[in-house]
């Protein structure tokens, strides 16, 4: 960890949240704007497995971009995620027609398989030269996150390449549901309709599957694929019960996402120095735990304001 | 002729592995057995979360034997905590899924959350602890065969057993369920009991093998073999025994490729050939058997 | 345009605005003609087989026929929404159905939708129109005034801003059919408008096909109770698979063949289900 020259000036406290905290929120707040709006409407459309499952299959495609260029780079990686996604799907289909399975087993099958042939990849040859942990495939690393600033360099070029990723990414999943809200809402609510009226569901689909692929493959490294899977589903569940309308939907699973994503990230960080250990606990771990613990919360309260209201 | 090569066998292997090879063979036929029901009840999901879930009731275990004095990695205790948070976690599924705008999609993805992602929470606090033993804990994501000790290999071959006495006393109620809802319900079967001691049977068989198979990638050892299975025809014991008998073939292959190849893991050695063998039946075109399994 | 469209809702209790000459070359041809028309997934099994009719401009017709006939499909089909054997057997105003999208709406059945959807009424009878805003045009006021008027049409206006999860069955089906009166069509393709819906609903429904066939609109109706067929509509389908007989209500629905159609055991209604959905 480098210093910068100004920062040594400001309190130690303050230093460790810009250096330290501040990189990580930004990050994750930002896998939740990417995986949370994209999530929204794939909960509407019931398909959070499909998040699930491009979540699983993308790494092979991930390590053999890696293996390929020899080194950490954004073009491979997202090459290699993509080709490995849409195989995965493509082959789930194909299983699906073959075994007569419904389309859960099938996904389950191949995004499987796909993780499989992705950790063996890791852990054998490749683990040396491809600077990915399989843990950290599922947990995440978001921890090691924080600002690297070089001696007499701006501050801005210590942000780590992750949080530039999940900028893009969160950028790109809401240009795209703004650009095709309406499409996307009548698509999710009435999709034999909405193809009546003009509306291509192939065609969307798709372009929906290639921006979630993106967002999924920008999160997976930095928060891992059990945060990611947490913040494709959760946020919006959290705020099904209580909103009546679209926008009020993704307002509220976005706000009430990030502050339980704050809200996780200080008690994996914080919450063990008040039992005295130092050691933080997985914070992409924590976050995921309240986000799903928030959903039969959430709908409890909506049944107990119901109740009080009758 | 067998007396002469046994020793052969034993002397070139070692006998630990080869009881360990035995263990997950039997795994194998188990999680092959029962996966043909989980697919025809539609639980494959829940079998995934079952595996992931069985991850913070291992921190909670280890954590106690810590506490108790008994060391960390004491099979029962681990297996004790796998089985309550895996069974807690297959109960909720189903429980959420009723939720208002959740379904069966949702309900997976939030169960899972929760469960893996308190596990992760729970693996980050074990490895503070400086006990050392917990370097164990990690293999069991992926799975390791060379990790076991004998006294896992006797867990998992007890766990294995409690999960075939409970296929074989109750095999007619679940064929008759899993192949044909509205007829056992109209013969008078406890649909939603018998439902839920699948759900048992499942979590035993996962628990049973996560050390082997690993928690992340068990599930596939349940389904894949299975949905194999159901490319042949043929009575429903006949379909069970060929589940069963690829997850054999699915197992023994994953244990030799990982001992065969350093850093292999062994769950993802024997999902991959699990699904080698789905893919080559599938190719080899047997057709479907219609109407078997909707 | 956006004038021409209010005239033409404003003018659906009275006289439509009169086409220009241009369009006439569609006008021609009937709105909806099938010439041995197949749909189902496999070659084995076909739920419609080899279907041809043509429905006259101005037509109110109710395809009739007992539960697993095959209406639902054949209209999916029609559509293209359901794979069919030849895509081209079925032509509207002369054309491929691509052509003329535009012309032709569609009101798919009520119980197939989640409800628990957040939107309101006025959301939902918008998604009507975007189809003719297209691409990247926002939801604007002329739009929202438009729904709001296909609302009132069928008695909503006071449940505009209602989340559609607390609607009423029936009302929820009124919001369907003013999603489909926004789209201005010509040809309207209904599966089941009438189930389990109450008696205002069904009045309202009723009251509002009619208005649109006065208008020129062409109307096919899925339906199956035989108890109010002969009231509500013209002609009728009786469907079972194939077309069994096509013409005036009262000699389409003569006994025998409807006995024909259900099988062996006359049933006069077929599906008695009330207002189960509801009560929920």
């Amino acid at each position: 960890m480098s210093q910068t020259s100004d920062a040594s000036a400001l309190s130690d406290t303050l230093r460790t949240l810009l250096v330290f905290d501040l990189p990580v929120l930004v990050a994750a707040l930002m896998a939740l704007v990417a995986c949370g709006t994209l999530g929204n409407w794939l909960v509407l459309r019931k398909e959070s497995m499909t998040g699930d499952a491009i979540a699983h299959s993308v790494l092979p495609g991930l390590v053999g971009g890696f293996l390929v260029v020899g080194r950490h780079s954004v073009v491979a990686m997202f090459a290699g995620a993509a080709i490995a996604g849409v195989a995965a799907i493509l082959l789930a289909g194909w299983v699906r027609r073959q075994t007569k399975l419904e389309s859960g087993a099938a996904l389950g099958i191949v995004f499987t398989a796909f993780f499989a042939f992705g950790v063996a990849m890791l852990e054998m040859q490749g683990a040396r030269q491809v600077d990915l942990d399989p843990g950290c495939v599922l947990f995440g690393a978001l921890e090691t996150l924080f600002l690297v600033v070089p001696h007499g360099g701006h501050w801005i070029s210590g942000v780590p390449r992750e949080v530039w990723t999940l900028t893009g990414a969160a950028l790109l999943a809401v240009l795209f549901s703004v650009a095709f809200w309406k499409e996307l809402a009548a698509l999710a609510f009435d999709r034999e309709h909405a193809h009546t009226t003009g509306v291509s569901p192939r065609a969307l689909d798709q372009l929906m599957l290639c921006v979630t692929s993106v967002a999924i493959v920008a999160s997976f490294e930095a928060v891992g694929s059990v945060l990611v899977i947490s913040l494709l589903a959760c946020p919006s569940l959290i705020a099904a019960p209580h909103t009546v309308h679209l926008r009020g939907r993704f307002a509220m699973s976005l706000g009430v996402g990030s502050l339980l994503t704050v809200l996780g990230y200080g008690m994996a960080a914080y919450a063990p120095n008040l039992f005295g250990t130092s050691t933080a606990l997985n914070a992409a771990g924590m976050i995921a735990t309240l986000l799903a613990l928030a959903v039969p919360v959430s709908y409890s309260i909506r049944a107990l304001l119901n109740r009080r209201m009758a | 002729m067998t007396q002469n090569l046994l020793p052969l066998v034993l002397a070139e292997i070692g006998r630990n592995t080869l009881v360990a090879l035995l263990g997950c063979a039997l795994f194998g036929a188990v999680a092959g057995a029962v996966g043909t029901f989980v697919l025809a009840r539609r639980q494959a999901l829940i079998a995934d979360v079952a595996g992931h879930a069985s991850l913070p009731g291992v921190c909670i275990g280890f954590l106690l034997g810590e506490a108790l004095g008994v060391g960390g990695r004491t099979p029962w205790l681990l297996v004790l905590g796998a089985s309550c948070s895996a069974l807690l976690a297959s109960v909720s599924v189903p429980a959420l899924a009723r939720l208002r705008g959740v379904g069966p999609d949702g309900a997976i993805a939030v169960s899972l959350s929760f469960f893996f992602g308190l596990g992760t929470v729970l693996l980050s606090s074990v490895q503070s602890h400086d006990s050392g033993a917990q370097g164990g804990l990690r293999s069991l994501l992926f799975g390791s065969v060379a990790g076991t000790t004998s006294a896992d290999i006797v867990a998992l071959t007890a766990l294995a057993c409690v999960a075939l006495l409970v296929l074989v006393t109750f095999f007619k109620e679940f064929a008759a369920l899993a192949f044909d809802e509205s007829h056992a319900r109209s013969v008078g079967l406890p649909v939603r009991r018998l439902d839920l001691l699948l759900l048992f049977l499942l979590v035993v068989t996962v628990v049973s093998g996560m050390q082997v198979a690993g928690i992340v990638l068990v599930v596939a050892l349940i389904v894949t073999p299975a949905a194999a299975a159901r490319a042949f025809r043929g009575s429903i014991a006949r379909i069970v025994s060929i589940g069963a008998l690829f997850g054999v073939l699915s197992a023994i292959a994953g244990v030799a490729l990982s001992l065969r190849f350093e850093h292999f893991p062994t769950g993802s050695a024997m999902t991959l050939a699990a699904t080698a063998i789905l893919f080559a039946t599938l190719l080899l075109r047997i057709r479907p058997t219609r109407g078997v399994v909707t | 345009m956006m004038d021409a469209t209010r005239g033409a809702l404003e003018g659906s209790a009275g006289t439509r605005p009169a086409k220009s000459a241009t369009e006439s070359p569609t006008r021609l041809h009937a709105p909806l003609e099938l010439r041995n028309f197949s749909a189902g997934y496999s070659a084995s099994e076909l739920p419609v087989v080899d279907a041809s009719f043509v429905l006259e401009r101005g037509s109110m017709t109710a395809l009739v026929g007992p539960n697993g006939a095959g209406k639902s499909t054949m209209l999916k089909g029609i559509l293209g929404l359901t794979p069919v054997h030849d895509p081209s057997a079925a032509r509207f105003f002369g054309e491929p159905l691509e052509r003329v999208r535009g012309k032709v709406a569609y009101l798919p059945q009520r119980s197939e939708l989640d409800w628990s959807f957040p939107a309101s009424a006025l959301d939902i009878v918008a998604m009507g129109l975007y189809g003719r805003l297209g691409l990247f045009r926002r939801v604007g006021r002329a739009a929202r005034a438009e729904a709001r008027e296909a609302l009132a049409l069928v008695g909503l206006a006071h449940a505009q801003d209602k989340p559609i999860g607390e609607l009423s069955g029936g009302q929820r089906q009124r919001v369907l059919v003013a999603r489909a009166l926004v789209q201005r069509a010509e040809l309207v393709l209904l599966d089941e408008p009438f189930a389990n819906v109450d008696e205002v609903t069904e009045q309202t429904i009723a009251r509002v096909l009619q208005e649109l066939r006065a208008q020129g609109t062409t109307i096919l109706a899925v339906h199956h109770d035989l108890g109010t067929v002969r009231s509500i509509f013209a002609d009728a389908i009786l469907f079972n698979t194939r077309v069994l007989a096509h013409g005036p209500v009262r000699a389409t629905l003569a006994d025998a063949s409807v006995a024909r159609a259900y099988g062996l055991a006359l049933n006069t209604a077929p599906d008695t289900a009330h207002d189960a959905e509801r009560n929920s």
